[in-house]
């Protein structure tokens, strides 16, 4: 039961992309600090208990001031700093030849457009795209706010009216990924799920054209 | 001016320092700050960053409240809090000069 959520379709440990990998490198970072400082903690509850009535020699400084304020200011500069850098990655602005496809989310149904050759391709609830190559995301939302998330694939990203909001994907093995919206949005907020569906070479030029697949 | 807004001023101008950089933010990204250049950086940049430096050093001259404490314990206290919030306005508004801003 403890590893049930290590893998499935809306699993962020079993990740199918770089941005995914990355944001799960980092949550098995924090896991392993603050299994650290839990064991830090037990074993100072430990000694407090085996060794209670002697008087102690520690001052009450470096429980306070130490452990108490500059341990944490330091574990959480250390991981907003890293979150940051991770954040600017995943985002990356500026990425041309790459293939854009437009995401628009309302209540309560996602809609993806991309432009082929051919003209604007438009799918509802389904987000093609080909594997492996980076693509760029551009999200926005006609009523409320909701949010783009493909956990196997990368961070969430919100879906607001009247703004968008950029963000890069890549899944590394042609295959489907499951995504639900991630900001509550009304009733049907729960059922607010899409597909994405990586396609091969051959899947994605047959897409283009327009033939079903 | 009284004990309760002397040892709670330093958090308050984080507080309100926070709001003025989020709204800024919003404010220029929708205005399209960010597209005008001046000096090699966005006019949106040169915004955010000057005014989260003038909220550091707002928070920091806030120490001289100390100085006018009527006891130890309000000057011990007023110490601790502004220099909690000038320390808060340094990391919370230091996103403005290494992400992006309109992304």
């Amino acid at each position: 039961m403890a590893v049930g959520g290590c893998s499935g379709p809306l699993s962020t440990l079993d990740a199918a992309g770089p941005a995914a990998a990355r944001v799960a490198s980092f949550w098995w970072a924090m896991l392993a600090g603050a299994t650290a400082l839990s064991l830090l903690v037990f074993v100072l509850l430990l000694l407090a208990f085996l060794r209670r009535g002697r008087e102690g020699r520690t001052s009450p400084t470096l429980w306070i001031g130490g452990l108490g304020v500059a341990m944490p200011i330091v574990v959480l500069l250390a991981l907003v700093g890293y979150a940051l850098m991770l954040g600017e990655r995943i985002i990356a602005p500026g990425l041309s030849g790459t293939v854009v496809i437009d995401a628009t989310a309302r209540q309560w149904s996602w809609e993806f457009s991309h432009r082929t050759g051919e003209g604007m391709q438009v799918t509802h609830n389904e987000l093609h795209m080909p594997a492996g190559q980076a693509v760029v995301l551009r999200i926005a939302a006609v009523d409320v706010i909701h949010s783009f998330w493909v956990p196997r694939l990368a961070g969430k990203m919100d879906a607001i009216p009247g703004h968008v909001n950029v963000l890069r994907i890549q899944a590394e093995r042609p295959g489907v990924y499951d995504g639900q919206c991630a900001e509550f949005c009304g009733s049907g907020h729960s059922g607010h799920l899409f597909r994405v569906i990586a396609h091969d070479e051959a899947g994605w030029a047959a897409f283009q054209r327009g033939e079903t697949r | 001016m009284t004990l309760l807004a002397r040892v709670s001023a330093g958090l308050i101008l984080w507080a309100f320092g926070f709001s003025l950089l989020y709204a800024l933010q919003g404010a220029g990204c929708a205005y399209g700050w960010q597209e005008i250049q001046l000096f090699g950086a966005a006019l949106l940049r040169w915004f955010l960053v000057v005014t989260w430096l003038l909220l550091v050093a707002a928070g920091l001259a806030l120490l001289r409240l100390t100085r006018s404490a009527s006891s130890d314990f309000e000057r011990r206290v007023t110490l601790a809090t502004v220099l909690a919030g000038a320390g808060a306005m340094l990391v919370t508004g230091s996103p403005v000069a290494l992400t992006s801003a309109c992304a």
